[in-house]
């Protein structure tokens, strides 16, 4: 509505004072804007509108809650927590222990628990430790590493796509300092120089610490914590093949993380890698092993994406396609990060995927609760509006001139 | 803050400055002598206020004189001594300062180019919210202490300093401007011959020639002297020079009187600028000085001025003159001061002896005005500093959380290695992420806000005065929210409330009275025939060049005559503005000049002729012939009234000398006589006598004396002195008696809350005016006077006709039947005139004082005409008193009363006339709603206390059942006096059997009110009188200077604060207590004189329109018509009232809610300080995505539409209330906050926070967050809360919300590409933005705050209906509470009688129109039928004027009696039975 505007000319003569001919110069202008005469829409909540409302509300809210929580009890998945591999389960060739049932939580449809209870994730989960050499893809170091091997069944299958989760608990990512400790350019690809990174948010983990005077590519505190578990695709102990899931950029990370990160254009003798990735880089950055190649290191770049909590997701591996056929499965994870120390739990997750990403139910519950408040309001609304007729908000028959009281005042 | 206020201390005479005030208040506090009503908690106060008080004194000390260079002069030893010489050659020393007098310059502007800066800056940073922002933005702008940017608090506060202090630059430029036209007015002084001003040589060299010329023209060259009159500026005046001034000219510095070329040396001065009052006062040069009439005289004259110190008391001056050993004192009498207008006086020569600040004029003003603060912002501030310390506990709160997490995790985590916080970044840190709770934007859009409603203001058209062309103007917008919490209105009286113009109305000839209102028909012809009026206007205007006075009178004359009879005789035109009940007479003055025609020599006709032929006499007028027109130069505007209403009358005074004055006398047949008369004697008015006397020889050599004065003086002279005391006695009886009755009936009259009755004889008349349509033939017969009544109400909407009650024993006599027809010779109309009463003087006598005593009430002035002829011997003899009397030295004036006393003996009554000070236009109207809205209204006035009794009278500021109280300190102690008017209303109270006082007036005059602040002859009457005033509905302030109208309404500024509550009070529930705002002050006032008190007060109104009125420039607002106060308080106060109360809460709100989630999140980030927002965002958050949705309804918002403000004036009460904003309300909008806040947060983090989603990083969770707070902000602000919602809002929702997602998409792109703690690029294209799990729980949040909200109201609307909203909790916890919640009305329908407001049952009592919720108004307004009748009721009084109006008004109002519990209680029923049965025995 765009007020009309008009200063105080011939229009002047709409209100009555015609015999005027000469315009006054200070009037102010007879405009619906200027005179706050504006048309509005002046909403009182009458019993009709509330009761509309309501219902409207709690229709969408109460529907759309309920979709919302179907589609949270359709995701199969089973999350594996194995912070206390290592210590826990039996080493050696042949020797597997049951998974500690609290350690597992899965959600598959009772039904198929039932058909198949040799396939209980529960109560048939085993683990082991082993210990080979392993190449580790981004530095193509080969070294003995100690190597969990997790064995769970899938009583059902797992509809495509489905999604592997590492899930770290207790680690804060968000923390004050840590948020800011890497540094943008450097992850380009660009040779920071040294006098820039000495000193940078990247501190303490700028230039390296057995003060060679290198800068520590990548530097900062975010690159030296990184996640730096591996985690093999599930194996198929049933038909004996992988059940290969892609870990690639673009396939985890979402696109145009790519373009955040690029070849770095350090010389190999300036340059360190943190003290943290020495199971990758045992004697740095040396012409036998790769340079991290950021640009395509997935794995890297989500972990480079700073996780809000404090107890959070991370996707490591996804196929698309392919549903994960019911049966048992084995996964072995290089188990290199430590979260024992300060009290962190690590665990593996594999889940399918629904518009709403993994499972969560809340969503459904909160729309459910809305709807239902609205519900429960509308009914009560309904039934005084409706049924028990009150008398209305600023009745005006109940004002004094509109009172019948002459037949009182006749009569005395 | 009172940084500028310059506390100026007086020498020796009373003080205007606040800073004294409060002093003496201090002592008072101090001495603990407290009245037995004023209640504890006055002594609390006073520990703050000694604190203040000695701040003070230090503040004047080391800021005043060390800064300011502002010394106290000490008293000089003997005054100035100004020896008089025709010119100085060299400038005049003052003995104080020990160098030249000050010049003549003034200065109105606050500050030079040097001072402007440093006062500025201290200024603006010593505002609480600017120096706030200053200590967080210079610590944010280290680096990494901040964890949310570094330069987001320091730049916007520097820019909105920086504006504010340019706005003030200017203003003060444009005072400095008004200061340099003021200084360049020229005066013409006298100056040796050949004199040139060395400045214009100077400027002449820099090419400024005009200024040279124009002087060098003006110099005059006096004949056979060395001196010249020169004209110069006033600027260049000093102490000692002697300056000339010619008619109308304006005094431009205190100056004795040498010369005046009046009769004795007498000049005319207007002190209108001065004090306000408009009758013109008589100067005279000293007897010493009588020499100095020529310019050689003054330079042979030795005289030796001494005079008092400079001092702003206009109402004293001690000085003293020394002529040639020879010593007389100097008096007010001879002196005049700056501001004044030489007026009748052709010329007059006096010399200066005060100069620019130290003229009275200038020290009675308030030269240094705080700026003044809006009394919202106290509470505002209080909040501010309640959010500081939230803020504090939670920068607190968290550095702690940090330190335990530091302990427990921190050292523990291998990754967070060396990545510690040291404390002091954290706190300072959190301090700065949370300080944006306090909203720098708040101060910030405030301006913005008011600058819209200062606009909106400016333009509305109910404001404008079509006649003078004048809107409405703010000049000070920082206070527009104080119009909606006036407490008190200070109105001056003349150009406030009155036009200035005196008519003579009715007059009392021999126990009959008479209606004149020819000037009216006059203007009402004019107005209404165009045609007409040229050709009957054409003989007044087009007169022959040749101003030839006989040819002027012929013409006047005639066109009295020719007009009557006056063909349309409806008999009351013109209805008293006080009593508009009233039953005017029937017969008016052309009636009378008819009956004289037609029966001239009938006993009353020749009273008739006396009375007129006295108005023509008394009186010291003297007419000029001015374009061809008799006009009059007359003392004061009442004798001119009477003058002009004999001419009215066909006798014209054509000439008047001091020995004869000559009247034109019309007769009724066309023809015209003239008739001299010789003056013999003129025994003048004086204050103390209140009468004059004249006393001419008749041209039948008879010796006749007149007299005209007040009754009380008048009556005590008759012949029949005693008859006329007794009469006069019973009439009074009479009539108090009536008064008594008439209050015992008003005293059952239902009341509102704050103990007024709204529209009470209305009540009553609706029940009377049913009865008669009802009930059959009324009592009392209904003459075709009702007709009149008709003629204004046609346009309005009042279906039946009601006729007012009224006493018919007071108009009985005249209440005759009258007929069109003029066929007798008599008609029948003047029977009444055969009546023997006319000459039996013991009834004559009854009825004139009745009269009297009606017309007071009425509100005109009244004088009582006496006669008596003298013989021959007898003048002789008293001439000879008097002529001595005249002639001696010493006591004359003492000696020519005492003259004038014996003469004035044993008169006969000839009648009694009454004047009306015509009110300006809607003046009762706007009064009445004003005291409806609860706003108490004084009236200070520099007039006589009886003048201004009888304008209170009129514009009903005083009520005809008041009680009227008179403060008089010549009367002896005030305590004592006060004392009795508390026992008096204490007792009145008790008697009435109710809790509402009578409508109580007290009148004070202005040495009363200076004697209050003499403890030492009064007591603590000042104390008492300050606590006496919340229980006074009005006060009526007399005879006060400017300085003491300032001073008044500082006191009352500062003291009247409703009565605290004497329970005990533990210091919790003190604390919890909200503590009301002290009632705020408005002064209104037009003139020179009134802008002391303009600044004063919280709000100053100027009157506007006409020209030079200072008061309208300098005024915080400036309204051309008084009547336009009622809309801008009751429409404008109240809807910017709430505006920005509203905004207040809102931006308060908003920030909480805003960041509350950020402050939960700490958890979850180990309390290390990391934002959950992102820093972009943030920084323009309160810039443009929650900057409209407080601005937009800030300034156009209209809870309750203008109609149902200005028909139910009740209303305003709730910001007098603060019923905007309060601790309750500021506590339930941050409860909310912290509610919604927390909801937020625990639905978007529970959502989509800490799952296995797409994108789980910081800015994904916050920028939910963000997305969530500002579409709910802006749902709330502009579509759930706002209830006017026009276009405007809806734009700016649209804008808003639609802008957030531009800003989002705009974000994602032009985000530098790079690794970021916040992974904006991109981000709400691929990651967030296409992720379903991200928009259900935005539409999660928003929708479970929508229901919540419209689930709250909802309920809230229910409740209101069932009568349970605002119970106290104590009755939640009643079963009964829930079955009326449950049962919702049910009960009324039950009952069969309908439903009703449950509260009846539920709260236990009624509530008034004021405490009816707004909802309840809105819904109400929504119907058709409410809204017309609203707004015809809200039109009254507005636009519509004159009695019919008025008479509307009334019923409207009737009609607007909304009750509560009318519906069916039988409780109501009775209420109306005994009303009607009083109104019943009323009309007997």
């Amino acid at each position: 509505m765009a007020p009309r505007r008009r200063r105080g000319g011939p229009e002047g003569s709409q209100d009555g004072n015609s015999s005027e001919t000469d315009a006054p110069k200070n009037r102010p202008p007879n405009t619906a804007f200027r005179q706050q005469r504006m048309r509005a829409w002046q909403c009182v909540l009458t019993p009709k509108l509330i009761v509309s409302i309501f219902t409207v509300l709690a229709a969408i809210y109460l529907g759309f809650g309920a979709y919302l929580t179907y589609l949270a009890f359709t995701v199969r998945d089973i999350s594996i927590d194995y912070t206390d591999c290592l210590s826990v389960a039996p080493r050696g060739n042949g020797t597997k222990a049951p998974i500690p049932a609290d350690n597992i939580k899965s959600h598959f449809p009772s039904k198929a628990l039932e058909d198949r209870p040799s396939l209980d994730p529960k109560k048939m989960s085993t683990w082991h430790v082993e210990e080979r050499n392993v190449t580790f893809e981004w530095s193509g170091i080969t070294a003995p590493r100690n190597i969990c091997v997790i064995s769970f069944p899938i009583p059902d299958e797992l509809p495509a796509p489905v999604s592997f989760y590492y899930h770290l608990n207790n680690f804060y990512q968000n923390h004050r300092r840590y948020v800011n400790s890497f540094n943008a350019k450097q992850l380009l690809g660009d040779a920071v120089s040294k006098d820039v990174i000495d000193g940078s948010t990247c501190k303490p983990l700028d230039l390296d610490p057995r003060n060679t005077g290198k800068i520590i590519y990548p530097c900062g505190v975010v690159a030296n914590s990184m996640f730096n578990d591996t985690f093999s695709n599930p194996y198929n102990e049933q038909n004996s093949s992988d059940y290969v899931m892609s870990n690639k950029a673009g396939d985890i990370s979402w696109e145009g993380l790519k373009d955040l990160y690029g070849e770095t254009k350090y010389n190999r003798n300036d340059i360190v890698p943190p003290p943290n990735w020495e199971a990758a880089w045992p004697n740095g950055y040396t012409n036998d092993t790769k340079l991290p190649d950021l640009k395509n290191w997935a794995d890297f770049q989500n972990w480079m994406m700073l996780a809000a909590s404090p107890d959070f997701y991370k996707l490591v591996r996804k196929n698309e396609h392919e549903p994960m056929k019911a049966g048992n499965y084995r996964i072995e994870i290089v188990d290199n990060f430590n979260t024992t120390v300060y009290n962190g739990k690590k665990s593996i997750v594999l889940t399918t995927i629904t518009a709403m990403g993994a499972r969560n139910i809340w969503p459904g519950i909160i729309f459910l609760i809305v709807g239902g408040i609205c519900l429960i309001l509308d009914i009560y609304f309904v039934l005084s509006f409706f049924i028990w007729k009150p008398r209305k908000l600023g009745d005006p028959s109940y004002l004094s001139w509109n009172q019948p009281s002459a037949g009182q005042t006749g009569s005395t | 803050m009172r940084s500028f206020t310059r506390s100026t201390a007086e020498e020796g005479g009373a003080s205007v400055d606040n800073a004294s005030l409060e002093k003496g208040i201090n002592t008072f506090s101090k001495a603990g002598i407290l009245a037995p009503l004023r209640k504890t908690g006055t002594s609390a106060t006073t520990i703050p206020r000694s604190i203040k008080a000695s701040t003070q004194q230090l503040y004047r000390k080391y800021i005043l004189e060390l800064i300011f260079q502002e010394k106290e002069l000490p008293p000089s030893q003997d005054g100035r001594h100004i020896p008089l010489r025709p010119y100085h050659d060299k400038p005049l020393i003052d003995e104080r300062r020990g160098g030249a007098y000050i010049p003549n310059t003034i200065r109105t502007s606050r500050y030079t180019v040097y001072d402007f800066l440093p006062k500025q800056l201290f200024f603006q940073f010593s505002r609480l919210a600017n120096f706030y922002f200053l200590c967080v933005g210079v610590p944010q702008t280290i680096p990494g202490v901040s964890t949310t940017g570094n330069f987001t608090t320091i730049l916007p506060l520097l820019f909105f300093v920086l504006l504010t202090v340019v706005k003030e630059g200017y203003d003060d430029w444009k005072r400095h401007r008004l200061d340099k036209v003021e200084n360049a007015r020229s005066a013409t002084v006298l100056r040796p011959k050949g004199y040139v001003d060395s400045r214009h040589e100077w400027r002449t060299g820099f090419g400024l020639r005009r200024t040279k010329e124009k002087d060098t023209v003006m110099a005059e060259v006096i004949p056979e002297s060395d001196y010249q009159w020169h004209s110069t500026q006033w600027k260049d005046l000093k102490v000692g020079d002697v300056i000339k001034l010619s008619r109308d000219e304006d005094v431009p510095a205190d100056i004795v009187l040498l010369y005046a070329d009046g009769e004795n040396g007498m000049a005319y001065i207007e002190t209108m600028a001065l004090d306000g009052e408009t009758n013109l006062k008589n100067k005279q040069v000293s007897k010493a000085l009588q020499r100095c009439n020529t310019v050689q005289g003054i330079a042979n004259c030795q005289a030796m001025f001494v005079v008092e110190d400079p001092n702003p008391d206009l109402y004293r001056f001690d000085g003293r003159v020394t002529v040639d050993g020879e010593t007389l004192p100097l008096t007010l009498n001879e002196v005049v001061y700056r501001g004044c207008t030489l007026r009748n006086t052709t010329c007059a020569i006096g010399m200066v002896i005060n100069t620019g600040e130290e003229c009275k004029l200038r020290r009675n003003a308030n030269r240094h005005p705080k700026a003044k603060k809006p009394a919202m912002e106290k509470i505002a501030n209080k909040i501010v500093i309640s959010l500081v310390v939230v803020v504090i506990s939670l920068s607190v709160g968290c550095s702690m959380g940090y330190l335990i997490w530091k302990d427990a995790y921190e050292h523990k985590a291998w990754y967070l290695k060396h990545l510690g916080v040291e404390f002091q970044n954290i706190i300072i840190g959190f301090f700065i992420q949370f300080n944006n709770i306090i909203p720098l934007a708040l101060y910030v859009s405030l301006e913005i806000v008011k600058l819209g409603q200062m606009w909106m203001l400016n333009s509305d058209l109910e404001m404008y005065d079509k006649v003078s062309d004048t809107p409405a103007k703010c000049n000070t917008n920082t206070i527009l929210e104080n119009l909606g919490q006036i407490g008190y209105v200070f109105s001056d009286k003349t150009g406030t409330l009155t036009e200035n113009v005196m008519k003579f109305r009715k007059m009392s000839i021999a126990g009959t009275t008479w209606l004149h209102e020819m000037d009216i028909l006059k203007e009402q012809e004019e107005q209404g025939l165009t045609q007409t009026k040229t050709k009957e206007k054409e003989p007044k205007i087009m007169l022959e060049p040749t101003p030839e006075y006989d040819n002027a009178l012929t013409k006047t004359a005639t066109l009295v005559s020719v007009r009557s009879p006056n063909p349309r005789r409806s008999s009351s035109q013109w209805r008293s503005t006080g009593r508009p009940d009233h039953v005017q007479p029937e017969v008016t003055t052309e009636d009378l000049l008819e009956y004289i025609r037609l029966r001239p020599n009938a006993p009353f006709s020749r009273r008739a002729v006396q009375y007129i032929l006295a108005m023509a006499l008394c009186h010291t007028c003297l007419p000029e012939i001015r374009d061809g027109q008799i006009e009059f130069q007359a003392a004061s505007p009442d004798e001119l009234a009477l003058v002009k209403a004999a001419q009215e009358l066909g006798f014209l005074v054509v000439q008047r000398s001091s020995h004869t004055v000559t009247l034109r006398i019309s007769r009724g047949d066309g023809t015209e006589m003239e008739r001299t008369y010789q003056i013999l004697d003129v025994i003048e008015f004086s204050s103390k006598r209140k009468r004059m006397s004249i006393i001419v020889r008749c041209p039948d050599d008879r010796i006749w004396l007149i007299t005209k004065g007040a009754d009380s003086v008048i009556l005590p002279r008759l012949r029949m002195a005693q008859l006329a005391k007794q009469k006069a006695n019973e009439v009074r009886k009479s009539l108090e008696i009536e008064h008594e009755m008439q209050r015992r009936s008003e005293a059952r009259e239902p009341r509102n809350s704050f103990g007024g009755r709204p529209s009470l004889t209305i009540r009553r008349s609706i029940n009377l005016g049913r009865q008669n349509s009802v009930a059959g033939p009324s009592k009392r017969p209904v003459t075709n006077r009702s007709k009149s009544f008709e003629v204004g109400r046609m346009s309005l909407p009042a279906p039946e006709d009601r006729l007012r009650p009224h006493i018919t024993v007071r108009t009985a006599s005249y209440d005759v039947p009258y007929e069109d027809a003029v066929t007798a010779a008599v008609p029948d109309r003047f029977a009444f005139l055969d009546d023997p009463s006319v000459c039996d003087e013991g009834a004559i006598f009854t009825r004139c004082f009745k009269h009297i005593d009606d017309f007071a009430t009425e509100g005109l002035r009244t004088l009582l005409f006496a006669q008596r002829f003298l013989s021959e011997s007898e003048y002789k003899t008293w001439k000879k008193l008097y002529h001595d009397a005249e002639t001696s030295l010493v006591d004359r004036q003492e000696r020519i009363e005492a003259a004038g006393d014996v003469v004035e003996q044993t008169l006969d009554l000839i009648g009694a006339t009454a004047i009306e000070d015509k009110l300006q236009k809607g003046v009762p109207e706007t009064i009445e709603r004003l005291r409806r809205a609860n706003i108490k209204i004084w009236m200070l006035t520099g007039d006589k206390r009886e003048t201004a009794i009888n304008i209170a009278h009129s514009a009903r500021i005083c009520r005809p059942t008041s009680d009227i109280y008179i403060l008089d300190a010549v009367k002896g102690n005030l305590e004592a006096q006060i004392m009795d008017i508390i026992d008096e209303m204490n007792i009145r109270a008790e008697t009435m059997h109710t809790a509402i006082p009578n409508h109580t007036v007290v009148v004070i005059d202005g040495h009363t009110l200076a004697a209050l602040d003499e403890p030492e002859t009064h007591g603590n009457a000042k104390e008492l009188f300050y606590s006496l005033i919340p229980r006074i509905d009005s006060v009526i302030c007399c005879r006060a200077s400017p300085a003491q109208k300032a001073l008044l309404v500082t006191a009352i500024r500062n003291n009247a604060h409703q009565p605290i509550s004497a329970k005990k009070k533990s210091f919790i529930s003190y604390l919890l207590t909200p503590k009301r705002t002290p009632p705020l002050t408005l002064a209104i006032g037009d003139g020179a004189n009134d802008l002391a008190m303009l600044s004063a007060a919280h709000v100053g109104v100027g009157i506007s329109g006409r020209e030079g009125l200072q008061a309208a420039r300098v005024a915080d607002y400036a309204v051309a018509q008084f009547r336009f106060l009622s809309r801008l308080l009751l429409v404008h106060g109240r809807w910017n009232y709430a505006r920005t109360a509203k905004f207040i809460v809102a931006t308060f709100w908003k920030e909480m809610f805003f960041y509350l989630p950020t402050e939960m999140y700490q958890r979850y980030t180990g309390y290390t300080g990391t934002s959950l927002y992102e820093s972009w965002s943030l920084t323009v958050l309160n810039t443009l995505f929650t900057s409209l949705c407080v601005i937009v309804p800030g300034v156009w918002e209209q809870e309750l539409s203008a109609e149902t403000l200005m028909a139910v004036p009740e209303l305003y009460v709730w910001g007098q209330r603060d019923g905007g904003l309060n601790l309750r309300q500021y506590l339930g909008w941050m409860v909310v906050a912290v509610a919604q806040g927390v909801v937020v947060w625990w639905v978007c983090w529970g959502l989509y926070g800490g799952i296995a989603v797409k994108d789980n990083g910081l800015f994904a969770v916050g920028n939910l967050v963000f997305t969530v707070a500002i579409v709910w902000t802006n749902l709330k602000l502009l579509i759930l809360d706002t209830h006017h919602k026009t276009g405007l809002i809806l734009g700016a929702f649209g804008i808003t919300f639609g802008g957030w997602w531009i800003w989002q998409i705009f974000l994602a792109g032009a985000y530098a590409p790079g690794v970021w703690p916040y992974a904006v690029r991109g981000g709400f294209f691929t990651s967030f933005g296409p992720d379903p799990a991200w928009w259900v729980a935005l539409f999660a949040a928003v929708g479970l705050l929508t229901a919540a909200e419209l689930g709250y109201k909802s309920i809230k609307r229910n409740l209101i209906i069932s009568g349970l909203w605002r119970l106290g909790w104590r009755k939640w916890l009643q079963w009964e509470t829930w079955k009326g919640l449950l049962a919702l009305g049910r009960g009324g329908a039950a009952r069969g009688a309908g439903p009703m407001w449950a509260w009846d049952e539920a709260g236990g009592e009624g509530r008034n129109v004021e405490e009816w919720d707004v909802e309840l108004w809105q819904a109400l307004e929504r119907e058709e039928t409410v809204r017309q009748t609203l707004k015809g009721m809200s039109r009254i009084g507005h636009e519509g004027d004159g009695p019919e109006a008025e008479e509307a008004e009334e019923d409207e109002k009737e009609k607007g009696r909304v009750e509560e519990n009318s519906a069916s209680t039988t409780d109501c029923e009775r209420q109306g039975e005994s009303v009607v049965v009083e109104s019943v025995q009323t009309s007997k």
